[in-house]
């Protein structure tokens, strides 16, 4: 690999698939060569032919956050090949059921008390806060739980899913 | 593509790659024919070569698990082509930030409602044992007894049970041991446990106050 004395030096992703790094790289501006193994994952999970589309779908300024999801989910799958990052969003979406749950015990506990003879003081109202609406990026309220599985996915794929296909995301 | 015979149709996969679909085909089971667009996806994301990989590293008993997530988290890539699942992870961590915050508040105002009852209860014993000390005091009316409780149970007890009694009610208001805050905050705090062991295997890149160029530094101290 020839290069000039005032070339930068190659990003990793060159660096690994040992080609020239050339000034207009995808990789370059997200994949310095002082993190070697943040390319190595991705490339291991996803194939840097993919990533490479990936980027070039994306628009410029979110490059760098469109690499950093990919580099979390690289590790998370491989740190854990069944589950990858899916297995922490199962996680979370049981531990937001389990607080809403305990959250409607204590509101009907303050009903219980609004009906007694004591009427409640009037300090900021939980009504303030209101229903979290179980929607947002891709997470609904409702879920599918497999039997076949001790995780819980989301089935917001099946809300809005433009393809039509029926089992997508719904595990 | 169809088999000669016609017996079973290509699967997405090997249809997408205009190659005959062989009975020990490993995404056959996952990609039914008419399942393109969820295929697709995955292709874009992973690529065939990369899912057969990561197949042929787990046992078959974790082939159908590993599949679902593949799919799932391909899915949510093609939702979502910036920030995919840890977008997802995201929202996740600040909806449980919210229902924290107004389960905090709901607490509190619980609480203070118990707190006024409890005192109106005390409040209440307390003016009827003291109207029952003053009726021992002053001559006899008619005026009907302000409360139904049971009179004739306290009317001729000694005046130093009544504090006594008052004491006790007091006490047992406060033994609610089932849904006391503090009964259901340490659950929340197991919760919390829980969440940080599994966390210690994934360490997640981001939180709610970084952005993800920041995150970067978590990635450097991870690497």
């Amino acid at each position: 690999m020839a290069s000039s004395s005032y070339s930068n030096p190659p990003c990793a992703a060159c660096k690994c698939l040992r080609r020239k790094c050339m000034p207009d790289c995808i990789f370059a501006p997200y994949f310095p060569p002082d993190e070697p193994q943040k390319f190595i994952n991705v490339h291991k999970i996803f194939g840097a032919s993919n990533v490479s589309k990936l980027l070039n779908d994306v628009p410029p300024h979110q490059r760098e956050d469109a690499v950093n999801s990919l580099a979390y989910e690289a590790e998370a799958r491989m740190k854990d090949p069944v589950y990858g990052c899916v297995g922490a969003i199962s996680v979370l979406q049981r531990q937001v059921m389990r607080l809403q749950k305990e959250l409607d015990a204590t509101n009907a506990d303050i009903i219980r008390y609004a009906y007694n003879e004591i009427p409640p003081p009037q300090p900021k109202a939980a009504s303030q806060y209101g229903r979290r609406p179980a929607s947002g990026h891709g997470v609904s309220g409702g879920g599918s739980f497999n039997q076949n599985s001790e995780f819980y996915y989301p089935s917001q794929w099946n809300n809005n899913d433009p393809s039509g296909d029926d089992e997508s995301g719904n595990m | 593509m169809t088999l000669k015979g016609g017996a079973t149709s290509a699967c997405a996969a090997c249809k997408y790659q205009r190659r005959k679909c062989i009975p020990e085909c490993l995404l056959a089971p996952h990609f039914p024919a008419d399942q393109t667009k969820v295929f697709q996806n995955a292709h874009k994301l992973f690529g065939v070569s990369n899912i057969v990989k990561i197949l042929r590293s787990l046992d078959p008993s974790q082939h159908a698990e590993a599949m679902r997530s593949i799919k799932y988290q391909a899915n949510v890539r093609d939702r979502f082509p910036v920030y995919g699942c840890l977008g997802v992870i995201r929202q996740l961590y600040y909806q449980i930030q919210l229902v924290e915050e107004e389960f905090h508040a709901v607490l509190t105002q619980l609480e203070m409602c118990r707190q006024q009852q409890q005192r109106h209860q005390i409040s209440s014993m307390a003016d009827y044992v003291i109207s029952q000390l003053e009726l021992d005091m002053v001559p006899p009316t008619n005026a009907l007894p302000v409360f139904n409780q049971p009179y004739s149970m306290y009317k001729d007890s000694p005046k130093e049970n009544n504090s006594l009694w008052i004491q006790h009610l007091f006490l047992d208001t406060n033994n609610h041991s089932n849904d006391s805050p503090v009964a259901i905050q340490s659950q929340l705090v197991d919760a919390q446990h829980e969440v940080v062991r599994d966390y210690d295997e994934i360490r997640p890149f981001i939180d709610d106050e970084q952005s993800y160029v920041d995150s970067k530094d978590n990635y450097d101290s991870a690497s």
